[in-house]
């Protein structure tokens, strides 16, 4: 079975969509004939999606930016567009991830990767949407425990060629319930403050994280 | 009134759509300060996702380029307008890597808005926000789609008011001087 994962991702190599697709392509049979393509070389060149024609099955994967895909993927599902006949008939999954804890911020878009598979001519076989994808830029695999294992219960059925499980799609895009602990956690102890606040220390800018540059200051 | 609008029209294709824009845009101009730009022929580059602009530059972006002329608009805008054909049955890429860039406009941090987590805004002013799509049918499940993004947006932005608009080339003009005064 011949796999192409296509990374919508701004970053890159250094994504978390490839984190999560090294976790799924660990747990793949060596049966399973893997290319990788990256939205940021394929901005540059589209012929590059030629090196995946004659693929099987197609992960797209890709963060969320400003309620939809980045720019750079959206670029990337145009090209795809002009390479229609690549993609005609063939099977394709979406994994959309966002750094907001709230899977449901990603519904919109991920309607969307339904009606383009639909313009492609392709066969949807499952979309996953996940919250807090951020955490993958530090934490280790073993905070993320049983969703790994999830993604790679994914991994097995894109090799089967089946659509993504149910029970491990909705594991992995259900936004859970906030209980009143976390809400009041999220409203008043700036928790998710410090961390960019640490951030900015580092970088001496702390003084300066609430200016506005583009302002037009006021004559007394 | 001050208005900004993010053109983000492909070169071709959209001509006859694109030159009663520009009759729209020079009429209106007669009482209003409109900053209209073409993002096809502006140097601009995509988000990288480095978020530079929240920790090393707050507030700007890592790179010198059209998104400055752009941003400098935005504090004193009363008005945002997106215009765009659908591409792919979605906002166009030009358009779209210009919403990236426009993250600098809200800060890091997230608050619960509503129940939902967003970013708290940089600037005091939230401009209302627009979108004007070239051509498709408001019953089309791609407007739709497109639509409701805006509605996102609108939030993340926390914009006072919105409007969404499909429009032939002819209605361009009544659309826009309709939603401006209405503003």
């Amino acid at each position: 079975m011949k796999l192409a994962i296509i990374n919508g991702s701004p970053r890159g190599r250094k994504s978390n969509s490839n984190r999560i697709t090294e976790w799924m392509t660990s747990v793949m049979s060596e049966n399973t004939e893997v290319t990788k393509v990256f939205a940021v070389d394929i901005c540059k060149n589209s012929t590059l999606l030629k090196e995946i024609q004659g693929c099987d099955s197609f992960l797209v994967i890709f963060p969320l930016y400003t309620d939809a895909m980045p720019g750079i993927t959206k670029e990337l599902m145009e090209s795809m567009y002009e390479y229609k006949n690549i993609f005609l008939g063939k099977q394709i999954y979406f994994i959309i991830h966002s750094g907001f804890p709230e899977a449901s911020q990603s519904i919109v878009v991920e309607k969307y990767t339904k009606l383009f598979a639909s313009l492609m001519g392709m066969k949807y076989s499952g979309g996953i949407r996940m919250g807090g994808s951020e955490a993958l830029q530090i934490a280790p695999d073993n905070y993320f425990g049983k969703k790994k294992l999830v993604y790679e219960k994914l991994a097995r059925n894109i090799e089967n060629l089946e659509p993504f499980d149910y029970e491990a799609t909705e594991y992995l895009s259900r936004t859970r319930k906030r209980g009143v602990i976390v809400r009041f956690i999220l409203n008043h102890m700036n928790l998710n403050g410090m961390y960019w606040d640490r951030i900015l220390k580092v970088n001496g800018v702390y003084e300066r994280r609430f200016d506005r540059p583009y302002e037009i200051k006021k004559k007394d | 009134m001050n208005i900004l609008i993010i053109n983000g029209t492909p070169k071709t294709g959209w001509e006859e759509y694109e030159t009663r824009l520009d009759e729209a845009v020079g009429i209106i101009s007669g009482e209003h300060d409109i900053s209209h730009f073409r993002v096809r022929d502006m140097d601009i580059n995509f988000c990288t996702g480095c978020f530079g602009c929240w920790t090393k530059t707050p507030g700007k972006c890592i790179y010198r380029d059209g998104m400055d002329e752009i941003l400098s608009k935005y504090p004193s805008s009363d008005m945002l307008i997106f215009i765009t054909p659908l591409i792919t049955g979605f906002l166009s890429a030009l358009t779209k890597k210009t919403m990236d860039r426009m993250i600098p406009i809200v800060l890091p941090y997230i608050k619960l808005f509503d129940g939902e987590c967003h970013h708290p805004q940089r600037y005091e002013n939230n401009p209302s926000l627009g979108l004007i799509l070239y051509g498709g049918n408001s019953m089309d499940e791609a407007v739709g789609i497109t639509f409701d993004t805006l509605d996102r947006l609108s939030l993340n932005f926390h914009a006072n008011r919105t409007f969404k608009k499909t429009v032939g080339p002819e209605e361009i003009k009544e659309v826009l001087i309709y939603e401006i005064s209405n503003h």
